[in-house]
Parts: C-alpha cells; sequence; structure tokens
C-alpha cells in the first residue's frame, strides 16, 4: 500500500520518472505470443482486475498476474496468446475494456445517486 | 423427514427498500440489453442507504474483480488532507513526542482533498495549494487556578489555558497565503463530529483528546498537513450475504447455526449469490460516502489511462 510514512516512504518523483510504469520484458522465454510484462507501483487492486478481464477474451489461452515481493509495489502479467494476436494487442485490448467498465459503472454510479438524492431529499446534504 | 420443497437460496430475493414508500425500485441497467455495453451480463447498481456519512450500494452481475479493485481503492488510494510533519517545540506532558506527534496525526481533518495538490516533493515547495498549518499552543493552568486567558503575554508561548484536557479545539488553523480568504466560509479546522444529541443531553465532549495535562505542563507544536493517498479512519467491507428465512436477508451474516439443529438441518443449503454485491462505504472524513467511491472509480481510470499512453509509447518507439 502506498502509505507516505518516512520509514516505508514512496518513490520520490524522480526515482519513479527513471522507471518506466510498464515494462515488456525481453529475453529468451519472451515471444509476441507469450510475453511478460512488469507494472511499477501496482498491486493486486489493478492485477486481480485486469486479470479477470484478460480471462475473458477469448484470445487469451493463458492470463495471470503474481506479486514477486509484498514489499515491493510491482506486479507481473503474464500472458499467452492464439497464434496471430500479439500480447501487446490483448494486453491494450483489455486495458481499454477495464477502463470502459469503470466508465460505465462511474456513470451508473452518478445515475444511482442523483435518483436516490432525488427520492431522498433530507438525507444528503 | 424429507423435505421435498426445498427453498433455493440464490432465488431469495433481498427485502425491499423500506425507507422510501417505493416498493419495487427500479434498477438502473446495463449490459446485453445495450449494444454499447462493455459488461458481459446484465448489470445493475442499486443504493438502499445513502448520506453524507454511509453508504450502501448494491453491485448486482458485476465481477469480484472488479468491485474489489473498488474496495481495496477507497481503503488506500483515495487521497485526502491528513497531517504529516509535527514540529515539537515544547512538551512537557507526559505523552512522549512521537506518540502525541502520531495521536495528531490521526485526527480528520475538515479539509476538501480536491482543492489541494499532492504533497511536493521537496519542503521549499509548500504553498497555500498544497499545505495546511496548523499550531497548538496551550498550558495547563490547573482547576483552581483563576488565571483568565487574557492575561497570557507573548513571551509565555502559548495562546490557550486549559483546565485538564487538549483536545482538537484547541488546534489552531493558520493560513498560509490566500488560504483565509479562499477557505473564509469553511474554516480549515479539524472535524468536529456532528452526533445528533436530545437537548437533555449535555456536557458531551465531541472533539477528540489529544492529551491530558497536569498544572503547569505546557504543549507547543506545529504541524503541517499534506495531501497524501493515505485515507483516515475510512472503512469499507463488502458482504455476499443471502439467507434462507424471508427476513432481512442484508443484514444477515451468514450463521451456520441452523446446521446445529439436526431435525431442519437437510433442509437448509446455505450459499451465496456471488454476483450480487453489496458494498458498504463509512466516511469519517471530509468526503462525502458517495464521493470516496466515486474518486476510486476515476483512480482505477487513471491507472488504465496511465499503462494505455505507456503501452503506445513503447510500441511507437
Amino acid at each position: 500500500m502506498p502509505v507516505g510514512a518516512d520509514g516505508f516512504r514512496l518513490p520520490t518523483v524522480t526515482e519513479e520518472a527513471s522507471k518506466p510504469k510498464i515494462e515488456v520484458l525481453a529475453g529468451p522465454s519472451q515471444c509476441d505470443t507469450f510475453q511478460t510484462f512488469v507494472i511499477q507501483d501496482e498491486d493486486h487492486t489493478l492485477g486481480n482486475a485486469l486479470k479477470h478481464i484478460l480471462l475473458e477474451d477469448p484470445a487469451v489461452l493463458f492470463g495471470g498476474y503474481v506479486v514477486p515481493h509484498p514489499m515491493e509495489r510491482r506486479i507481473q502479467v503474464r500472458i499467452q496468446t492464439v497464434a496471430g494476436e500479439s500480447a501487446v494487442s490483448v494486453l491494450k485490448r483489455s486495458l481499454l475494456k477495464l477502463k470502459q467498465q469503470n466508465l460505465a459503472v462511474k456513470k451508473m454510479i452518478q445515475e444511482e445517486v442523483e435518483r436516490y438524492k432525488a427520492a431522498h431529499p433530507d438525507h444528503v446534504q | 423427514m424429507i423435505y421435498n420443497n426445498r427453498y433455493k437460496l440464490d432465488q431469495h430475493v433481498l427485502s425491499p427498500d423500506t425507507t422510501s414508500g417505493n416498493k419495487t425500485p427500479t434498477l438502473r441497467t446495463t449490459g446485453s440489453g445495450r449494444k454499447s455495453s462493455p459488461f458481459d451480463e446484465d448489470c445493475q447498481i442499486k443504493i438502499w442507504k445513502m448520506d453524507n456519512k454511509n453508504l450502501e450500494i448494491d453491485f448486482i452481475g458485476f465481477h469480484f474483480s472488479l468491485i474489489n479493485a473498488y474496495r481495496r481503492i477507497v481503503l488506500a488510494e483515495v487521497a485526502t488532507v491528513a497531517i504529516e510533519k509535527v514540529f515539537m517545540y515544547q512538551n512537557t506532558s507526559v505523552v512522549q513526542d512521537e506518540v502525541l506527534a502520531h495521536r495528531i496525526g490521526l485526527i480528520p481533518l475538515k479539509v476538501p482533498p480536491h482543492l489541494f495538490n499532492f504533497k511536493p516533493t521537496d519542503c521549499d515547495q509548500v504553498s497555500e495549494d498544497n499545505c495546511v498549518k496548523y499550531k497548538l499552543r496551550v498550558k495547563c493552568r490547573g482547576k483552581n487556578d483563576p488565571q483568565h486567558q487574557s492575561t497570557l503575554k507573548e513571551e509565555d508561548g502559548v495562546t490557550t489555558l486549559v483546565d485538564k484536557l487538549v483536545t482538537t479545539d484547541h488546534l489552531e488553523w493558520e493560513p498560509i497565503g490566500n488560504q483565509a480568504t479562499v477557505f473564509a466560509d469553511n474554516p480549515l479546522t479539524p472535524l468536529q463530529e456532528d452526533v445528533p444529541l436530545p437537548p437533555e443531553v449535555k456536557g458531551v465532549n465531541t472533539s477528540l483528546v489529544l492529551a491530558k495535562l497536569k498544572p503547569g505542563q505546557r504543549l507547543q507544536l506545529e504541524a503541517y498537513a499534506f495531501k497524501g493517498k493515505c485515507v483516515i479512519k475510512v472503512a469499507a467491507n463488502k458482504q455476499g450475504e443471502l439467507e434462507a428465512s424471508v427476513g432481512d436477508a442484508r443484514y444477515d451474516s451468514c450463521s451456520r447455526n441452523v446446521y446445529n439443529y439436526d431435525n431442519i438441518k437437510d433442509a437448509v443449503e446455505l450459499s451465496r449469490n456471488a454476483k450480487h454485491i453489496i458494498f458498504n462505504v463509512e466516511s469519517q472524513s471530509v468526503m462525502k460516502s458517495y464521493e470516496i467511491l466515486d474518486a476510486a472509480v476515476d483512480v482505477l481510470i487513471e491507472k488504465c489511462d496511465t499503462l494505455l499512453a505507456q503501452l503506445n509509447a513503447v510500441e511507437d518507439s
């Protein structure tokens, strides 16, 4: 959790700028359709939500995430896709879907809050 | 005894909204009905109870992972303003400096976070946009000492005389820059608990006690509040609960006591409806309960945006 007490301080802005938020790993076990991504400064919050979105995609053969160490705020997302689809494009598609779901939820919450406020004008100032 | 008429629990419907006269509340629906929906299934959102402090909202048809992300964001990543630095000038009370500083850091402040920027990385950049300053200058006179506050001189270093208790009331807000004019109507004082009390109840102290002093003891300190990403005293929990009886399923804790009775245990099946999430938000800060949830959704949208922008940049290079 990003609690900024000095003992467990957040990385400063300059440190964060030196590391990209998302990294596409290179190496012998990486290829276009079987790729690991390292996402800095994220945890189960994004990882779990993203994993479920990934698994809904028919192009995904394997999708998962790990938190390599609980004291380091970073997750690794591993995606294997069917031939002809690149893992990067699937990840982008999934992130876009997650964002659109959020926008939809936001709109629904706002509509519902307005409805509730109208129905109970004395409950909320 | 064999029960033929088994009652399947996921068919159980949660009790209707009793606070309004409307027994069949209309639900906001999205999903397969609309082609543009990003959800695979029908999804509904329904608020059951809402005021500034509490929110009980049902997410129906959503996946747990998304709603759990909101819960985690509400707890850890919706930013509020809290006291972060305490400069202790004098502390002759029995409360140790670090203990007192920690207590002060937990005070909920009446500071709207959306009007402030995040904490600066450099102390030189402290300004009216990102910092709120408080001072505590109290001395205990003792109960039998008639000394009045107006007799205090500047060289005493204290501005307030107390009998025993030092509370959040004694924390003085010291406006930085234009804060005095901008927040003239809503001073950035510690949050006051607005408990509605019957008129016959008197002498209730609704402010938070920071320390207890003996005569002559004094406290002099400065406290600086910044907007960080740590929410204080905001609790959210989530239960997916359903019960067998036609009572109020909303407040059932999924007790398994029914299995203690041999004669009825076979008639009961306890299960959860994984598609119906009851989401509670309790606010103890200046943000209203529904604003916290709204901010949580924004945080997740921002995460997606950051990652998408970076991925596009990686591809372009």
